[in-house]
């Protein structure tokens, strides 16, 4: 792209170059290594574990959990070098495009060049074109940044987004019509980007899929989700059984703490108790948030839900 | 090293399992002892990855660069969350391991005070 006849033609398409690939290359080297170097330190981490392999017993187990568990050591290194690896795939295919996108302009301005002096009236076709491939190489920009974004999430993000997921399902659930929708609730949302989006900022958040709301109308779910994921992993790592009712009531006792923290200004006076002083009704909605939080790290047999894959 | 194994005996109810209890106090140490090494090692390679990976950014459209920034910054978050769980199993182990090593040093003493060999203990 950077031999003068091509910048020249450029010019005189009006587009700009594409950026040079040499940065792209390097950062895929990286994230290469990284990868490599993470699936190592899953097999190196098995080695070390099993020097200690001979003990037996409670503190044997609370570390079995500690490194195998979904969010243990050893998952979230090949968590990690899932997402490297993805990352770098991503770059790989961002790079096929800007070299094939990068050819064909460059083929398009060595011709503008030959049609100013032979065929002047090919240029507004050749211009029309490069424009057409700058912009559907901004598309590809965009999607590959949505997959970017992607991979974002850790398991412990995607844990509290599908207990969030289901919370909101639960809530709908009593809406269901017989076609299959849901009785409408209508909201409206401050997500400037969700209503650019969608046109308008009225959201119905009962026939809205919980991925699909906009961030505040997430938000209480998640925020509940958020905090029970929290209790049975802080619970997890001290070894407490995670199927006891102690623990249950526990957890659902920090949930509603801090659903009330979050909610005083509003919450009506039934809900503005201490939990042990809450109806059973009112205890049941704290332990729906921890016993989904429950079934995602490991899903009860028989749940077709299943769990984190 | 294993230092003990026995069955635990649980309250008195015949309906509670007893687990087995084995203690291996050399083989926690040295497996604290191989994580710390491990910890080390991932910490100095990611700040050298981090390094090599640099701040500039692969390409300049923003719709890329944003996430693509945002995505970085996020791995290398979560790659200090693992190296921060690298050490505490590390040190995790060699903290049992020493508990390991004291109670026993302790019965030991307890033993002898008592006129009883390690043995009848």
């Amino acid at each position: 792209m950077s031999e003068p006849v091509v910048v020249a033609g450029l010019g005189i398409l009006g587009v700009p170059p594409l950026p040079d690939v040499g940065v792209l290359d390097r950062h895929i080297a990286v994230l290469d290594t990284v990868a490599a170097h993470h699936r190592r330190l899953v097999s190196e981490g098995v080695s070390a574990y099993q020097l200690a392999a001979r003990n037996q017993g409670p503190a044997a187990d609370s570390l079995h959990a500690f490194m195998t568990s979904r969010d243990g050591a050893l998952p979230q290194a090949e968590d990690l070098a899932g997402r490297f690896t993805a990352a770098a795939g991503g770059l790989r295919v961002t790079r096929s495009v800007i070299v094939w996108v990068g050819g064909v302009l460059a083929g398009a301005a060595v011709a503008a060049g030959v049609a100013v002096v032979v065929a002047p009236q090919f240029l507004p076709r050749l211009t029309a074109m490069a424009r057409r491939l700058v912009l559907h190489l901004r598309g590809v920009m965009s999607r590959m940044g949505r997959m970017l974004k992607l991979l974002l999430r850790s398991p412990r993000t995607r844990r509290i987004d599908k207990v969030a997921g289901r919370l909101h399902d639960e809530w709908r659930a009593s809406r269901l019509l017989s076609d299959g929708t849901y009785e409408p609730r209508l909201k409206t949302t401050t997500d400037k980007a969700w209503a650019r989006r969608h046109g308008t900022d009225q959201v119905d958040i009962a026939n809205t899929r919980y991925d699909d709301l906009p961030p505040d109308w997430q938000k209480e779910n998640r925020d509940s989700a958020t905090v029970a994921v929290n209790a049975v992993d802080r619970a997890r790592r001290n070894g407490v059984d995670l199927r006891s009712p102690d623990f249950m009531e526990d957890a659902s006792e920090h949930v509603h703490d801090m659903w009330l923290q979050r909610n005083n200004d509003w919450a009506p006076p039934e809900q503005r108790l201490k939990y042990g002083d809450l109806s059973e009704v009112e205890k049941e909605k704290d332990r729906v948030v921890v016993r989904e939080a429950l079934d995602v790290l490991a899903p009860k047999p028989g749940s077709n839900r299943g769990g984190l894959g | 090293m294993i230092i003990a194994v026995w069955r635990c005996r649980m309250a008195s109810s015949a309906e509670v399992p007893s687990p087995q209890v084995a203690i291996d106090a050399g083989g926690r140490s040295s497996s604290g002892r191989r994580f710390l090494i491990l910890t080390e090692e991932y910490g100095q390679f990611i700040a050298e990855s981090r390094e090599r990976w640099g701040n500039e950014l692969p390409l300049p459209y923003e719709e890329f660069a944003e996430p693509y920034n945002e995505l970085r910054n996020e791995l290398l978050d979560d790659c200090r969350g693992l190296g921060t769980t690298l050490l505490g199993i590390g040190d995790g182990q060699i903290v049992m391991s020493g508990r390991n090593m004291d109670v026993e040093q302790v019965n030991t003493m307890n033993a002898l005070r008592l006129g009883r060999g390690p043995a009848e203990a």
